[in-house]
């Protein structure tokens, strides 16, 4: 059964740990440590962190089953693997057109302005049991729930 | 691959670009055992448009090109045939080929895009070597093994719109140098607002390129055969041993010429896709359909439309109605 990230704001009390441990997954030594004190450049988030106020909540790609990003890719570097429901982007067949971008109606890719490729997309962890920024979340502001 | 001409098919698609392809998916989507068959004219089986200037400028290879697996076709369960679809026949639902061998269908989608537009131009002559457009990868091809062969150091390309800028953008990165002519008095025009123009204008002069607005081509030049110089309506002469003509695309309707489909620029078709004549559609370039915000029809020839408009297509085609119009996903 296909799993997706769900964000609830009532909880979320706005830490960023999320985007502390999705840049640590992320990261070359996947260390904590290691990678904030030693690794330059550290990898971007894949999260988009919205925060007004008292309300607070990470967001990041929806793996969407019909992606607006898949569509509109000119290259095939977005991809929708329906084995795993998953949306991954493959880098090396990225032009840096950014249409992925342009479309998404969630905002949760971000470009790299320096190169011709995007800088960061949530690749929902796939190595892992569960996803780095809701296996720390210590709230449970992001959870995992079956797709219906 | 191609067994027996005359034959019949469930869904029959005219053109093989990303119209087509969304098409195919569409219609796999809701119907797995009907059959396919796409017509294209061009010689290759799949490859992404808007990435030929990448290719032009060597930051792809080839293969590279194709955005779809190399399988696709095959696990779609979708034949392919090299030909060019001459004329149709609404009432038989029959499809003539260049070969004058037929094809009937149930359902058809004509998915045929658009060429240039070649504006009267004085000297110009197809025999011209020199003379490019820029719409596919049998242009890049060209216009890449000439740069190559004659070691071109300087092209000009005629129309600043979305093609003529690609052009331009893999002239560059070939490490070409652009002058680009523009009829109107800011480039991208029917693109961008003023400060939007303003900002790749002023992108477009950074890369040392020269920008000559307000003006455009009245004849070329050619000494044996081969493009030396063109004449601006100014006056003004610009040496070159290369001219990239982008002013436009006219789509590609032909096909339904002495037929009952209505067309306007393009084939008229309603927020489903199809055209005037039931289990005809049509989708991307060519396509004319109704617009989101007021719901005339228009023709905006770029690759989100054309994906969706194809997609749309496949589902009412395989007999789900979909709407162009619903956003609803």
């Amino acid at each position: 059964m296909v799993k997706k990230i769900v964000a609830r704001e009532e909880y979320c009390i706005g830490c960023r740990l999320c985007e502390v441990h999705c840049i640590t997954a992320h990261s070359k030594s996947r260390n904590i440590i290691k990678a904030y004190k030693g690794e330059f450049p550290l990898p971007e988030s894949a999260l988009v962190f919205e925060e007004k106020g008292a309300v607070s909540f990470a967001l990041q790609c929806r793996h969407c089953q019909d992606p607006l990003c898949v569509e509109n890719c000119i290259s095939g570097a977005m991809r929708r693997d329906p084995s795993t429901g998953r949306v991954p982007y493959q880098k090396e067949l990225c032009v840096g057109c950014w249409m992925c971008i342009m479309v998404c109606p969630f905002g949760v890719i971000k470009p790299d302005i320096t190169g011709h490729h995007i800088k960061s997309k949530c690749d929902f962890c796939l190595e892992r049991e569960k996803p780095a920024c809701v296996e720390h979340c210590p709230n449970e502001a992001l959870i995992l729930v079956e797709d219906t | 691959m191609w067994r027996t001409l005359n034959m019949q098919v469930d869904y029959l698609i005219i053109g093989n670009s990303v119209a087509a392809v969304n098409a195919i998916e569409g219609v796999r989507e809701r119907d797995e055992k009907g059959s396919i068959l796409v017509v294209s004219e061009e010689p290759y089986e799949n490859y992404s448009r808007p990435l030929i200037s990448y290719f032009l400028g060597d930051r792809i290879k080839r293969q590279a090109l194709e955005y779809k697996d190399a399988s696709f076709y095959r696990e779609m369960k979708v034949e392919v045939v090299c030909a060019r679809a001459e004329s149709l026949d609404c009432i038989g639902k029959k499809v003539f080929l260049s070969d004058r061998k037929h094809i009937g269908y149930g359902k058809l989608l004509i998915a045929t895009g658009g060429s240039p537009v070649i504006p009267g131009i004085e000297g110009f002559a197809k025999e011209t070597s020199g003379l490019f457009t820029f719409s596919g990868l049998g242009d890049a091809l060209a216009l890449k093994q000439y740069i190559e062969e004659n070691a071109i150091e300087h092209a000009v390309v005629l129309g600043a719109g979305l093609i003529g800028l690609k052009a331009a953008e893999g002239l560059l990165m070939k490490g070409v140098k652009v002058t680009v002519i523009e009829l109107a008095d800011r480039i991208l025009p029917n693109t961008f607002d003023l400060r939007g123009s303003e900002i790749v204008e002023n992108e477009l002069i950074r890369s040392g390129s020269t920008l000559i607005k307000n003006d455009t081509i009245v004849s070329i030049q050619t000494h044996q055969g081969s493009i030396v110089s063109v004449t601006l309506k100014s006056g003004r002469v610009i040496e070159t041993g290369c001219l990239v003509i982008a002013v436009g695309v006219r789509p590609n309707s032909a096909i339904v010429q002495n037929t009952t489909i209505v067309t306007r620029r393009g084939i008229i078709v309603d927020e489903h896709l199809q055209t005037t004549e039931p289990g005809i559609f049509a989708a991307g370039d060519v396509a004319e359909c109704p617009d989101f915000f007021d719901r005339k029809p228009s023709l905006i020839a770029i690759w989100p439309v054309a994906a969706r408009t194809g997609r749309i297509a496949g589902f009412n085609m395989a007999g789900v109605t979909g709407s162009i119009l619903d956003f609803s996903r």
